[in-house]
């Protein structure tokens, strides 16, 4: 129940930060004020409210998640919502899902001096993740937008490990903290829709001897999707 | 600018194509279940052992069994399990240079180890989840239901196992829960010291009262264990116990007499 209090919330909260329209913003205040005679020496007055994206990324595990999992993720994707607070920066909320999945060839396991076993083992990590992110625009008036930001929340991760009939687990809540590099490319100048590409470094704060991590769970993303602006 | 209906209806498009042309996890077989375990004492020396003695057929424990049945007719049969399991376990102990015995003790010769084989073979039924595809998001609150979920049962390309299963919802998204059974069949390996099996024997010769779990009984010792797990499957379960056999085998070299 926590749980999904937790996700309704992230949700809303997600929600009024991308879609948020009645609110009176620097922009159309000026626009009106400005009516008679529309001034262009105001450099915001093309910059958009904020930004739409939805992603798709692609993953691969770094430092000990390497050991675990050591193929890509093919499967992640990610919802972002921004809303710009002065000029230069936004914030607002994201929402991603990630799934790692690595099965090995059947192998033999000296699991102590006098004990073997010999199986097909898999390794399984999945994560979900809402939060809230900040992020950095250098280029105040360029078409193309690079920024630098955070991403910053809590994730619901499982990890599972099977071998043979045996299969172990381990669900939690951690937190997450997810910085990245990107660049938003219109489709022309005056369009405001774009592509949104980047690269993004994860760490989940969790430690488990039983699975071999004891400093978190790293991976890198690439991501590349759809902007919109508002 | 486009309104907002017309962005998030974008937007749920986007997702769509994007996460429905995802990568499918690897099949996993009934095979890629199968368990090869080995134990042995790590203080024993065994080149101390020449000669052994093997039980001339594999016992069996089973819920679905019952003796002079189908499925006990089979196993005991010509072609069965207890014929390939004997013959296989034999032949690796002459390979590693044992001498086989007739019985625990001949006129000239007693056994220096006895082997015995059991399996155990059961059916179970499970009931399981299917989440869908999105497995992990918090409280499963759905999963679209494409691509593969996880259940811990049998996969379905066993012929033996059956799903009759239900669909829990109309949508492909809600998952659904199904029910299945699946046979599971263990084969255990023991390797006992000989003068401790005669002694046990003794102690339960004199009387029916005496039993192995009686505090009295002499302890016995196994050198080395091995086991064999897996789920049932169509027409090559004798093939995968035997090559179980020879795992068990190849991971213990230590067992070799010189």
């Amino acid at each position: 129940m926590k749980r999904t209090i937790i996700f309704i919330f992230a949700m809303v909260m997600f929600a009024s930060v991308s879609f948020a329209d009645g609110v009176p913003t620097k922009n159309n205040t000026n626009a009106t004020k400005t009516i008679a005679a529309p001034s262009f020496d105001d450099d915001n007055f093309l910059l958009p409210d904020g930004y739409f994206n939805i992603n798709y990324n692609l993953g691969w595990s770094v430092g000990q998640m390497n050991s675990y999992i050591n193929t890509n993720s093919y499967r992640g994707f990610s919802i972002d919502g921004r809303k710009f607070i002065n000029d230069n920066f936004t914030v607002g909320g994201y929402m991603s899902w990630t799934g790692f999945y690595e099965k090995f060839e059947r192998k033999t396991y000296q699991v102590d001096e006098s004990t073997t076993v010999t199986g097909v083992g898999t390794n399984t990590y999945y994560n979900f993740n809402i939060g809230m992110n900040v992020h950095y625009y250098p280029l105040k008036n360029g078409v193309i937008r690079p920024y630098i930001g955070v991403n910053l929340g809590p994730t619901w991760q499982t990890l599972s490990t099977q071998l043979g009939r045996f299969y172990i687990e381990d669900r939690s809540w951690q937190f997450m903290v997810a910085p990245e590099l990107g660049v938003f490319i219109p489709f022309g100048a005056g369009s405001d829709i774009g592509i949104n590409t980047g690269v993004r470094y994860n760490l989940v704060s969790f430690k488990n001897t039983t699975f071999g991590f004891d400093h978190g769970i790293t991976y890198m993303q690439w991501f590349v999707g759809v902007t919109m602006e508002y | 600018m486009m309104n907002k209906t017309t962005k998030l209806f974008l937007s749920l498009l986007a997702m769509v194509l994007i996460t429905s042309s995802c990568y499918k996890e690897e099949s996993f077989y009934t095979e890629d279940y199968d368990l090869t375990i080995t134990h042995y004492d790590v203080e024993f020396d065994f080149s101390t052992y020449k000669t052994f003695y093997i039980t001339d057929s594999v016992g069996i424990i089973s819920d679905y069994i019952k003796r002079g049945d189908d499925n006990w007719i089979a196993f005991y049969g010509r072609n069965g399990a207890s014929v390939a399991v004997i013959k296989s376990v034999t032949q690796h102990y002459l390979d590693l240079g044992y001498t086989l015995l007739d019985s625990m003790k001949t006129n000239t010769d007693s056994a220096d180890f006895a082997v015995n084989a059991t399996m155990t073979l059961n059916e179970q039924t499970g009931y399981s989840y299917y989440p869908g595809y999105w497995y992990g998001y918090p409280g499963y609150w759905g999963g679209w239901g494409w691509g593969y979920g996880y259940y811990k049962g049998a996969k379905s390309n066993s012929s033996d196992a059956y799903y009759g299963g239900y669909y829990g919802g109309y949508y492909p998204w809600y998952g659904y829960g199904y029910s299945y059974t699946y046979k599971t069949g263990n084969l255990m390996l023991e390797m006992a010291d000989g003068q401790k099996v005669r002694d046990m024997l003794r102690f339960l010769n004199q009387g029916p009262s005496y039993s192995p779990s009686d505090p009295d009984a002499p302890a016995m010792h196994y050198v080395w264990s091995a086991f064999i797990d897996g789920y049932q499957s169509g027409d090559n379960n004798v093939e995968r116990v035997i090559n179980g056999i020879d795992e068990a085998f190849e991971n213990s070299p230590y067992l070799k007499h010189n």
